[in-house]
This record gives C-alpha cells, sequence and structure tokens, in this order.
C-alpha cells in the first residue's frame, strides 16, 4: 500500500471518528472490505455464510476499536487481524495446531520453495486443518512474516513455520 | 507466480447489514446528518439516568458476602477545545456512554454519576462514581470511557471512606 493510500485510510478514519456519519462509514466499508472478504473466505473454507458473519462482527469490533487505534501498522493489517481473531473464534472447536502423530515438525528454513500458486490452492485450502490454512494464507497469500503470524496467533515463530511446512506438503499431495 | 485473488466482492447485501448492526450499538449516526452538539458529560449523565443507574442501584446492589468491599473512586469528567467541537448524533453518542456504562455494570461494579450545573471558566461537567480495587483499576476504567476517546479528561480520585 502506497503513502498516498496510508494518508487517504487515516482521512477517512479521522472523518468518521468525528462524525460518525453512515456515508463515510460505507466509504471506509467498501476501501477495505473487498480484501476482507477474500482474506475470510479462505480462512473459512469459502464457507460464505460463516464469511460473511465474521465479516460483520469484524467491522463492529473494528469500529468498537478505532479510537485507540494508533497507526503503527496499515489499516488493512489491523482490520486482518480482527478478522483473524473472529475466523479462530468461528472454527474454535475445529482449531489445532499439530497433526496426530507429527508433534516433532522440524524447524523449517524460510528458503523452502512455496507451492506453486495457482488457483486450485484456492479450492485446495479448504480441506486443510484450521490452523495450518491460517498460516498459509497468512504467509504465502497475505505475505506476512513469521513473526508478524506468531505475534496474531500467539504462537512462536517456529510454530508458524511448521505449520507453513505442513500445509504446503498437504497442498502438493492434494493437487497431484 | 501468484494467480490469487486478493480482493473479492461481498454480497451486495451485505453492507446494509453491516451499517444496521452498527447502528443498531450506538455505532453509527444517521446519513448526512449534523448532530447537535451535546456535553459528553451530559450524554454520559443520560445514559446513567435512563439505564437506572443511579443512586438507588448503587445501595441496592446484591454483594456478594465473602467479598470485601472495594474502594470507591470518583472519575471527573473535564471538558476540553475537542469535546466541545465534536460533531456526533446525540442519539449515538448517548448509546455509546449507555454500552459503556453497561459493561462496567456486566463486570460487577456499580456506576453512578451527575451532570454538574455550568459554571464560568469551568472544565469539569460531570462525574462517575465507580467501585475499584486499587487507583490503577479505576484510572483503567477511565481510560476506557468514551469521553476520553473524544479527547476529554478524566481526573481519578480515591473516595476518602472515612
Amino acid at each position: 500500500m502506497s503513502a498516498g493510500d496510508l494518508e487517504t485510510d487515516r482521512a477517512i478514519v479521522e472523518r468518521f471518528l468525528r462524525t460518525r456519519d453512515e456515508d463515510v462509514f460505507r466509504a471506509l466499508y467498501r476501501r477495505q472490505t473487498p480484501a476482507l472478504f477474500a482474506l475470510v473466505l479462505r480462512l473459512l473454507a469459502h464457507r460464505t455464510a460463516d464469511a460473511e458473519d465474521v465479516l460483520q462482527e469484524t467491522w463492529i469490533r473494528a469500529v468498537e476499536r478505532l479510537p485507540t487505534f494508533r497507526w503503527e501498522a496499515s489499516l488493512r493489517t489491523w482490520l486482518g487481524g480482527i478478522a483473524v481473531n473472529c475466523c479462530r473464534e468461528r472454527l474454535r472447536s475445529g482449531w489445532r495446531w499439530v497433526q496426530p502423530g507429527e508433534e516433532g515438525l522440524p524447524d523449517v528454513p524460510d528458503a523452502q520453495a512455496p507451492v506453486s500458486l495457482t488457483a486450485d490452492v484456492d479450492r485446495a485450502l479448504g480441506k486443510l486443518p484450521a490452523g495450518s490454512r491460517t498460516v498459509f494464507v497468512l504467509h504465502d497469500i497475505e505475505g506476512r512474516t513469521h513473526g508478524e503470524i506468531g505475534a496474531l496467533l500467539d504462537i512462536a515463530p517456529g510454530t508458524s513455520k511448521s505449520q507453513l511446512f505442513h500445509a504446503r506438503r498437504q497442498l502438493r499431495a492434494l493437487l497431484r | 507466480m501468484n494467480d490469487f485473488t486478493h480482493e473479492i466482492e461481498p454480497p451486495k447485501d451485505l453492507e446494509d447489514r453491516v451499517v444496521s448492526a452498527l447502528r443498531h450499538r450506538g455505532l453509527l449516526g444517521a446519513r448526512g446528518r449534523r448532530a447537535a452538539r451535546l456535553p459528553l458529560a451530559v450524554a454520559a449523565a443520560v445514559v446513567l439516568l435512563a439505564s437506572g443507574y443511579v443512586l438507588g442501584a448503587w445501595h441496592t446492589r446484591p454483594r456478594p458476602a465473602a467479598l470485601p468491599s472495594e474502594p470507591r473512586f470518583v472519575l471527573l469528567l473535564h471538558e476540553t477545545p475537542s469535546t466541545r467541537s465534536i460533531d456526533i448524533p446525540e442519539q449515538a453518542l448517548v448509546e455509546e456512554y449507555r454500552n459503556w456504562a453497561r459493561r462496567i455494570h456486566a463486570n460487577g461494579r456499580a456506576i453512578t454519576g451527575e451532570k454538574l450545573k455550568d459554571a464560568a471558566g469551568e472544565t469539569l461537567s460531570g462525574f462517575f462514581i465507580v467501585e475499584a480495587a486499587t487507583l490503577e483499576a479505576a484510572r483503567a476504567i477511565a481510560d476506557s470511557c468514551p469521553h476520553v476517546r473524544y479527547g476529554g479528561r478524566i481526573e481519578v480520585r480515591e473516595i476518602d471512606p472515612t
């Protein structure tokens, strides 16, 4: 995101906080939601009804917290973090980090080649466990570092690397 | 090569549903309607009176027998140039204060407050009284008040129990 986009986001948010005007919110919503929706859909394995509910909850929490947002990250990154946590809550019962029998996953160097990124991967993502799917989406699609993912999901960066390794290996097997 | 679509348009009706949910929670004003300026402490007092969190509720709140009573703190609300210039629909403002007070009360803390009469040259416009274990806890409650988010200042003092 360019510095100009960042400034526009901030201007819209500040105007919204001053006025709470519906039209200003709609402008903010239209600007941010397509990327948020793509993220949430992937995290929820393209379960559209769940994604819509999560997106609504994301915006409610975001608007409640906007007055305290410090602009230490981009608005999109901040909103994405809220969306990820909403997804985790939605998937709580199916959320697990380690596959049975695979507790000893090695620490994987970052240099491992990613899965060839095609649209088929998007469809196969739905078959991954929620935890490794989330790490894959955040790292290989959203471009976040393992450190950022660790802070967002409250896991060690090493766990994030392991989950990414696992996700890529599963995806390769699914796409053969 | 990355063929991922990084943006997907949501369903058209989702926007209206989100807007409706925000309005229901008092987080959104109407389209283009200019707000009647309302001192924030007035909004707060309206909330408390309308919600029944006045002194009567304070005295009748059941207290768990095993817990000692906690210290009480007064939150003194001061207006600032920011709070005097805010432009938010009155109903949205009242609803925001109401939700804040409800959360305080839902956490098991009695809360009450009053608006003070306007006095020339005075910034103090109202107060809340709340129970908290420590001064730091009372300050945390004050920091969560909408008054602070809109640029107001809250002074926190412990009430002498003697």
